[in-house]
């Protein structure tokens, strides 16, 4: 028999707030173990939390821009159960069921699919929690047989976002990932960095028969870091539920660990319903309640997306679908191409320099395009003097190396160094002339039919002017003379 | 008004579903179908799908659909009736202020008045303005509603329909200074009363034309029913095609 898995995801995400979600202290990652802590997060006796705003107006950002409902009103529940790294014995977070909401829900994203399609993977929810601290066991410096506690994190803000079971294959779930991460990053609720745990993720995975409608016994696959990882933990999961059944096992509902480094799982817990946490209102927080003009105050706040600047980008800029990707790869290097195009370059030429010699730069020095020196007004700038035939292109080359290390405007580059481009028939007749004549057995190879010399009298041009001839006139002036 | 008392949240559930009734839809299709002209495979979205009558048939013309709408009853409906076979369609519970498509589209159809639903005008533009961001240039969108002036002139203020096992009572009015349609809707079943609320804003043929343009959709075609028409005071639908310039 085939099988298909059934995947099912929910990604935990950091938000980018200042505070904690109940309380002041710094949620702020790779501090001192336990000196981010208060009463609150603590969860002493008769400290009282205070819900940050700001935790409900970023998950609405989020859940607005992936096309979600948001619930007019939603509480905070107590989801009980003892832990180490959970000081208060209760994780407080929301819930949904027939009495109660979380905070948004429905929404989606769109993906592709592996016949060059697309795929709509619909949310179920996304609601707010916060997350629990760190124990710490299998760090070189704790002894064996010991585990250190780190509550830093405890209440720190997270969504989590969890997709309805839908998603069909370890691909599919990687994309979902990516575009989830690009948005999160795009909306500024996340900062996204996958290495501080920003995103973490719990894999739903369940088996059916290829064509069943009916959904299979699932295992969840807890705490995975990574996309790579969790596109590995699927397939792995999924391998050993079907060798299970095909030897007449049966799978059992149960909570997993990835070990990436084995590639293997183990087991974490027999799984709990959410009976067994007895979630109650927790009567320590009030109800949220959002109303019309905050909903519409956040969507007006929301910047347009990548979806959207893609489909706009196509629309209007003559440039490859592979430039798109690029250039919305993130708001900056969108925002930076635009301001160049509209600082008056060409949408072609501004796409192929960012793509090339941008990129280049960034990835070789490890900065941002914030960080870079060049203004999108100077690259427009350069543009233009390549466009106007000022200066060629190898010659922009030189004075763009030059603009990464000074920040100065092109033409004081070009007219400081003397770069212009030589277009003067005259000047250049008698350069080709000169070379013409030191060259004789080539000129004789050329004329006998080895035609691609051209580049060899082309380079001995370029030298002799410093790589400042016009190379389209030297071409044309290359073919007149040599016949 | 907060949106917990928004009417389509409580408007298009189970009981939507037991009293919509469309014996046209094929004619619909149809029309749709000979009007946008759409090559094999293009990509079309369809806003306010409900329970997928057009969004299906449309993707089982090998095109690739998706159909979105706000609620979860109709969409649940919807999966119901999703052929087996290879047909492209994705259904996504959404908001139509806010699209989270990953590609642009050849063709976008509003069907069965499911434009006009926001109390504030600016969303009902935001609207059309994600239309026409999510369209390709030269793509095409074909939004039917019901016909403003049709509805002034000729609907009675009670009608009275009778589905099978329920009684609907619809009581209209017309706001003048809104533009909006507003019925309140009883619906009997079992003995219990339901009290349902629907109100949209409705606009005249000129209205529409002008609120395409200024979001770069050019009008191409002006239809008053599903035969192809021509559109008069007197025609039921108001069907307009626009194109993205």
């Amino acid at each position: 028999m085939n099988y298909e898995p059934v995947i099912g995801l929910e990604v935990h995400a950091q938000l980018a707030t200042n505070t904690k979600i109940f309380c002041g202290c710094s949620p702020a990652f790779g501090a001192e173990p336990n000196t981010h802590v208060c009463p609150v997060c603590l969860g002493l006796p008769g400290a009282l939390p205070v819900l940050n705003q700001n935790v409900v107006d970023m998950a609405m950002h989020i859940s607005l821009a992936v096309g979600c409902t948001i619930q007019p009103r939603s509480r905070f529940l107590r989801k009980n159960y003892f832990y180490p790294d959970l000081p208060k014995g209760y994780q407080v977070s929301q819930f949904q069921s027939n009495e109660e909401m979380p905070l948004a829900t429905g929404g989606g994203v769109e993906v592709p699919t592996a016949d060059g399609g697309t795929r709509v993977i619909n949310l179920t929810r996304i609601h707010m929690e916060e997350d629990a601290g760190k124990s710490i066991h299998e760090e070189g410096f704790v002894s064996s047989g010991e585990s250190l506690v780190d509550v830093n994190r405890c209440g720190v803000p997270l969504i989590e976002i969890v997709s309805e079971p839908e998603i069909a294959t370890s691909d599919e779930a990687f994309h979902y990932l990516t575009r989830l991460h690009q948005m999160l990053v795009y909306t500024g609720v996340c900062e996204g960095d996958m290495e501080k745990g920003h995103m973490r993720i719990d894999v739903n995975v369940s088996i059916r028969p290829v064509g069943s409608t009916k959904l299979g016994t699932k295992v969840e696959v807890k705490n995975v870091n990574s996309f790579r990882n969790c596109q590995r933990a699927i397939d792995t999961e999924k391998d050993r539920q079907i060798a299970l059944l095909e030897t007449g096992g049966t799978i059992q509902q149960a909570t997993m660990l990835f070990d990436p480094d084995r590639n293997q799982l183990r087991p974490m817990r027999t799984k709990e319903d959410s009976d067994d946490y007895r979630y109650f209102p927790d009567p320590d927080l009030v109800p949220v309640v959002v109303d019309d003009a905050w909903i519409t105050k956040v969507r007006e706040q929301i910047p347009e997306l990548p979806e959207a600047k893609k489909i706009r980008f196509g629309n209007d800029f003559d440039i490859s679908r592979d430039q798109i990707d690029i250039l919305t790869s993130s708001r900056d290097i969108a925002d930076y191409f635009e301001t160049t195009v509209s600082s008056g370059a060409g949408a072609k030429p501004a796409a192929n320099w960012l793509q090339g010699d941008v990129m280049r730069v960034l990835n070789e020095q490890k900065i941002t395009i914030g960080e870079l020196k060049i203004t999108p007004q100077s690259l427009a700038e350069l543009l233009q003097l390549i466009d106007k035939g000022t200066i060629s292109g190898n010659i922009a080359r030189k004075v763009f190396d030059e603009m990464v290390d000074t920040g100065d405007a092109p033409q004081s580059i070009v007219e400081k160094q003397g770069l212009v481009q030589i277009s003067d028939t005259s000047e250049l007749d008698g350069i080709v002339d000169q070379i013409i004549a030191d060259s004789p057995s080539e000129v004789e190879r050329y004329k006998g039919g080895d035609k691609k010399l051209v580049g060899f009298f082309m380079g001995q041009i370029m030298k002799a002017t410093k790589g400042q001839a016009n190379p389209k006139m030297v071409s044309q002036i290359l073919r007149e003379k040599l016949g | 008004m907060g949106s917990e008392s928004a009417w389509y949240d409580r408007f298009f559930r189970h009981e939507y579903l037991a009293f919509d009734e469309h014996p046209n839809t094929n004619l619909e299709v149809d029309f749709l179908l000979n009007t946008l002209q759409l090559p094999p495979q293009s990509r079309l979205l369809d806003l306010g799908c409900g329970y997928g009558r057009h969004t299906i048939p449309l993707a089982q013309n090998d095109l690739h659909v998706i159909g979105l709408d706000r609620s979860p009853e109709l969409l649940q409906d919807a999966t119901k009736h999703l052929p087996n076979s290879n047909t492209n369609v994705s259904f996504l519970r959404g908001d139509v202020r806010q699209f989270p498509f990953a590609l642009p589209f050849d063709a976008i159809i509003s069907m069965f008045s499911s434009f006009g639903y926001f109390d504030d005008e600016n969303e009902n533009f935001l609207v059309l303005q994600n239309i026409s961001n999510a369209l390709k240039s030269g793509g095409l969108f074909l939004i039917e509603t019901a016909n403003r002036d049709f509805i002034i002139a000729h609907n009675p203020p009670v009608q009275i329909y009778r589905p099978p096992n329920m009684t609907l009572i619809e009581e209209r009015s017309f706001d003048s200074l809104t533009s909006q349609s507003l019925v309140d809707v009883t619906v009997i079943q079992d003995g219990e009363e339901t009290h349902l609320h629907h109100a949209i804003r409705l606009y005249t043929a000129t209205e529409m034309d002008m609120l395409l343009a200024s979001v770069g959709l050019q009008t191409l075609g002006v239809w008053g029913d599903f035969h192809g028409s021509d559109f008069t005071t007197d025609s039921p639908h108001l069907i307009m095609l626009a194109e993205k310039v």
